[in-house]
């Protein structure tokens, strides 16, 4: 029982210090950015901002949206960022448009926002203050990382 | 009833057209509306460069303008973009930019119209000169003829002086109607392809040389009549200070288009000379005419080539005469003298000369005062001593001598001692 008692300490202790000694954590950070990043899609499915340097690969996207990747090089892939952080990203042609959040040297798929079965034509994202705005031939979708508002 | 129906659809279907159209101007991609921007503004800023006239120039800066109104309520947008630059900053920068081309434009075109206007000008002038150019000759032929013969009569000098006035008056006319236009014109904005162009058409048109002409035939006409009148004197004069005056304004001109041709330069600053020399001959004819004046009345004054030497020959003159006068009395033939010289200075000198003197510097009010007082003490001085004087000094001179006489008779009377009573 003693023995118990010191191992649930010592893991109490051990807990505690983790928390004081271990990572920090900024508060009131607004990812935003101010506008979309419309980059093109290479031959390898490869999209890349010069301006930011933000950098991924669409390939897996277009399989979801069961569309050839041959078809689409050269064509553009819209992606804004919002205050939380979450990226949305989309292309004309997609129905979808995929909210992402970073990881390690990835963009993993939070939630996926069905906007037209036919597809969107001409896609383009605004920042707003509460929400990024999707419009597309004369519609508007305010979304969130949750869906349409 | 179908009428009705279609003018129903027809509504429905403008409302909705008119909806749509609304919906899509409010859905606008924030990127796109900056895209559009920089597109507009790099067309703006290509198009200033090329500008080529001032009515593009105009055009452009109603552009902007377009380009003001058009994306001004986006300009919070436009400035996150494209900070650190702001929008307002680049409009004011494209205005400023195309309204300078267009000032240099104007300058330009200016430029231009004051060129095709001095070549219309000259073209103009060259075909009169042209016909100038022909009297010019006879002329000069009738001046050389002159020349030789001194013994010209007054009538034929009259018409020669006419004719040389016209002549004058027309290139003087000419200098200065260039002068205008190549006062106009800035030639340091000229090419030295332009500059050159310019100096070859005065070339062509000989102004220079009628220049010249106009000079040494009034050299010449001033060397052939010793005696000028005081008329023709100030009209010469009127005509050379005319000439000095549009030549130092028209040689410098000239002389900035020639600047890289020593030969011409030479050329130009000859007649710069000659027109000095000009002068000097009719400061010379001045005094010559002005002595002449005073010989043919028998009176020789000092020599004179000066305003000072003039006028100290007068009072020289003047002087000397009063102090033979107080010495030896005034008598008719001094009268006579006075009266000779003040004839010559009320008659010929004040009123043919005054003015000429006066406005010429060569003589002051005062000194005209000077010389006008000292005549009259002159004229004093200069009277003889008259018979009734004579008569009136000798009576009086006898009549003291009697009293005289009685005085002293009386006075021996009262000396002598009373006689002695027994």
């Amino acid at each position: 029982m003693k023995a118990l008692l010191n191992t649930l300490s010592i893991l109490i202790v051990g807990v505690l210090l983790t928390a004081c000694g271990g990572k920090m954590t900024l508060t009131n950070v607004n990812f935003a950015t101010p506008f979309e990043k419309v980059m093109q899609i290479n031959e390898n499915g490869q999209v890349l901002d010069q301006r930011s340097g933000l950098s991924f690969n669409v390939a897996t996207l277009l399989t979801n949206e069961n569309l050839q990747l041959s078809e689409y090089v050269g064509r553009e892939v819209r992606v804004i960022r919002n205050q939380q952080g979450f990226y949305f990203v989309t292309a004309s042609g997609f129905k979808n448009v995929y909210v992402m959040e970073s990881g390690e040297s990835t963009l993993k798929a939070v939630n996926t926002i069905k906007i037209s079965d036919a597809g969107l034509q001409n896609p383009a994202f605004n920042q707003r203050t509460q929400y990024v705005q999707l419009i597309d031939s004369g519609r508007s979708f305010s979304l969130t990382r949750n869906g349409i508002q | 009833m179908k009428i009705k129906t279609l003018s129903i659809l027809a509504w429905f279907a403008l409302i909705a057209v008119g909806f749509t159209s609304v919906t899509q101007a409010q859905f606008q991609s924030d990127l796109q509306i900056i895209r559009n921007y920089q597109s507009e503004y790099q067309a703006i800023f290509n198009e200033v460069k090329a500008l080529s006239s001032v009515s593009q120039a105009q055009e452009l800066i109603q552009r902007i303008n377009r380009l003001n109104n058009e994306f001004g309520e986006h300009r919070e947008l436009i400035n996150r973009f494209i900070h650190p630059e702001d929008f307002d900053g680049q409009v004011f920068a494209l205005r400023e930019i195309t309204e300078a081309s267009r000032r240099n434009l104007q300058l330009l075109a200016d430029r231009d119209a004051e060129i095709a206007g001095l070549n219309a000008r000259i073209s103009e002038l060259s075909s009169r000169l042209e016909r100038f150019r022909v009297s010019s000759d006879s002329l000069q032929q009738a001046l050389d003829r002159m020349t030789r013969d001194r013994n010209a009569n007054a009538a034929m000098v009259r018409n020669l002086r006419n004719q040389l006035n016209q002549y004058d008056n027309f290139i003087l006319g000419l200098v200065d109607s260039l002068f205008v236009a190549y006062d106009n014109l800035d030639l340091t904005s000229l090419s030295p392809s332009e500059r050159r162009e310019f100096a070859l058409r005065a070339d062509k048109d000989n102004v220079v040389g009628h220049i010249g002409r106009v000079i040494e035939n009034n050299i010449a006409f001033i060397d052939t009549h010793s005696q000028l009148s005081s008329t023709d004197i100030l009209k010469l004069k009127a005509t050379h200070t005319d000439f000095r005056t549009s030549w130092h304004n028209l040689g410098n001109k000239l002389a900035g288009l020639y600047e890289n041709e020593r030969e011409r330069e030479v050329k130009i600053q000859e007649v710069s000379g000659n027109i000095e020399i000009w002068g000097n001959r009719l400061n010379q004819a001045l005094w010559r005419s002005l002595n002449a004046s005073i010989q043919v009345r028998g009176i020789e004054l000092p020599g004179f080539s000066s305003p000072s030497s003039f006028y100290n020959a007068l009072v020289t003159y003047i002087d000397d005469s009063i102090e033979r006068v107080t010495l030896n009395g005034g008598s008719e033939d001094e009268l006579a003298r006075y009266e000779n010289f003040a004839a010559m200075w009320h008659n010929d000198i004040k009123t043919n000369w005054q003015e000429f003197l006066i406005d010429g510097g060569i003589l002051s009010f005062q000194n005209i005062a000077t010389i006008d007082r000292k005549l009259t003490e002159w004229n004093v001085a200069a009277q003889p001593v008259g018979f009734n004087w004579l008569i009136i000094v000798a009576l009086l001179g006898l009549l003291v001598l009697i009293l005289i006489v009685i005085l002293i008779t009386r006075s021996k009377g009262s000396d002598k001692p009373a006689p002695v009573s027994a």
